[in-house]
């Protein structure tokens, strides 16, 4: 009997959409462990929730309040109440933040493109209040309470919003030289890794209230499948940092070679965060890595502020 | 691996979303990086098989022992991934596959699937068993 099936089941189909659910996936088990207590949703319902995420809160905005009665949302919408009817969960920095997006959109489109991009964010919202049930207590989107077409709408206005976010954020994402130009600390690599870890992405991130101040560096290294992520930002930024972010069990503060250390972690994981912030220099670097020791977090972030 | 479970598309991406979050969220109890991909198997092996389990109700977990066959006759018949799809049970299947596709040794799907190693050896047999009675009757009809 001759047995070959793995031509066959390499020559499998992979779909499209594997990615992004992978993706929606591990944004799931993210949001949950930063709120441990939240109850998991079903899985489809998630997809869709997670869909009309994307379509508006996505992304880091920068908090701001919005004070004015002639926003954008006001025009777009009609009114605030409009927009936290299509979204319940939304919280007043959510809809600053949006907001913001929204003026910076409207400053970098053309007339025409901004009116489409508006239009296509007003259309969502309708779409999202039509699928949007409490359960539970909780505000869930129910893509089965839209027609066939009407899904099939939803996913198309997606995937246009997605084409002019990818644009918008461009303007928001640096090199480490340009981000190096907007800050008086040095940004350094750090000079300590871990045997076996290998540089594989650095990217600089700047927030859409000032797209040219106060960068977030990002370095990520890779060992296999394990890595860590370091993110070095200035002590002015007030955007919550990686490790505020995240909920870790323990949390324990110390001093090292004159900085002060924020070290994180919880039981039965080898997952941990640690924050040195330089006051002196006005800066602070995160660390979260899936299995180093507290001693090797502390040697890579030393590594970064030693002369 | 989650497609040959779930036979399509929509169900084997939500298995894929499901061991994406199980992953994730359990990384941390994973104490030996070097066995990654195995604990990936199995959690999406036990994805696959709580889905189904979900809308059939009923799985089978520990089919009753057969007689060994050998792997040594009919040589002339030839095992395709339909076949397996199709004819095979859940547990049949997750063996079947970790065998011949990912080349694991019985000790090591006994550990991922956890079934004792008698078990996976009887279940294998009894799976190659039935796949040769299928095969012969197809070639049956076919004459």
């Amino acid at each position: 009997m001759k047995i070959n099936l793995k031509e066959e089941v390499e020559n499998i189909e992979i779909p499209k959409e594997l990615h992004s659910r992978v993706e929606l996936g591990v944004n799931q088990a993210w949001m949950e462990e930063k709120n441990k207590h939240s109850k998991r949703l079903p899985m489809k319902k998630i997809v869709i929730s997670a869909a009309a995420a994307v379509v508006v809160f996505s992304g880091t905005w920068a908090v701001g309040g919005v004070d004015a009665t002639e926003t954008l949302i006001n025009k777009i919408f009609g009114s605030r109440n409009e927009i936290q009817e299509s979204y319940p969960q939304a919280s007043v920095d959510d809809i600053g933040n949006y907001e913001q997006h929204l003026e910076l959109a409207k400053e970098h489109l053309t007339e025409n493109e901004f009116s489409q991009y508006a239009s296509l964010h007003n259309e969502a919202a309708q779409l999202v209040k039509k699928m949007t049930v409490k359960e539970n207590g909780q505000d869930i989107q129910n893509p089965e309470l839209l027609s066939k077409d009407e899904q099939n709408r939803f996913e198309n206005i997606s995937k246009k919003i997605e084409v002019f976010r990818s644009r918008l954020s461009q303007l928001t994402t640096k090199t480490f030289e340009e981000a190096q130009k907007m800050v008086t600390y040095p940004m350094q690599k750090p000079s300590f890794v871990p045997e076996g870890y290998v540089l594989v992405n650095e990217l600089a991130k700047t927030n859409e209230k000032n797209i040219n101040q106060d960068p977030t560096i990002e370095l990520h290294y890779e060992h296999g499948e394990f890595g860590y992520r370091i993110f070095q930002s200035s002590l002015s930024n007030k955007e919550e940092d990686e490790l505020e972010r995240r909920v870790f069990d323990h949390k324990d503060s110390y001093t090292l070679e004159n900085f002060t250390i924020d070290y994180e972690y919880s039981d039965g994981s080898k997952v941990k965060g640690m924050r040195l912030t330089n006051t002196n220099q006005g800066y602070k670097i995160v660390i979260i890595s899936d299995l180093l020791s507290q001693e090797e977090l502390e040697n890579i972030l030393l590594s970064m502020v030693k002369e | 691996m989650a497609y040959v479970y779930v036979r399509n598309k929509d169900d084997a991406l939500d298995v894929v979303q499901e061991t994406a979050y199980r992953s994730f969220s359990k990384i941390g109890a994973l104490k030996q990086p070097e066995y990654f991909k195995t604990w990936l198997l199995k959690i999406t092996i036990n994805a696959a098989l709580d889905l189904i389990r979900k809308e059939k109700k009923v799985v089978q977990l520990v089919p009753e022992l057969i007689e060994s066959v050998s792997l040594e006759e009919d040589m002339n018949l030839s095992i395709t991934l339909k076949d397996v799809m199709e004819k095979l049970s859940e547990n049949e299947k997750s063996i079947v596959l970790l065998k011949y596709y990912y080349d694991h040794t019985f000790i090591e799907i006994s550990n991922i699937v956890d079934i004792p190693l008698g078990t996976v050896k009887s279940i294998l047999y009894r799976a190659l068993g039935k796949l040769r009675t299928h095969l012969k009757e197809d070639d049956i009809c076919e004459n």
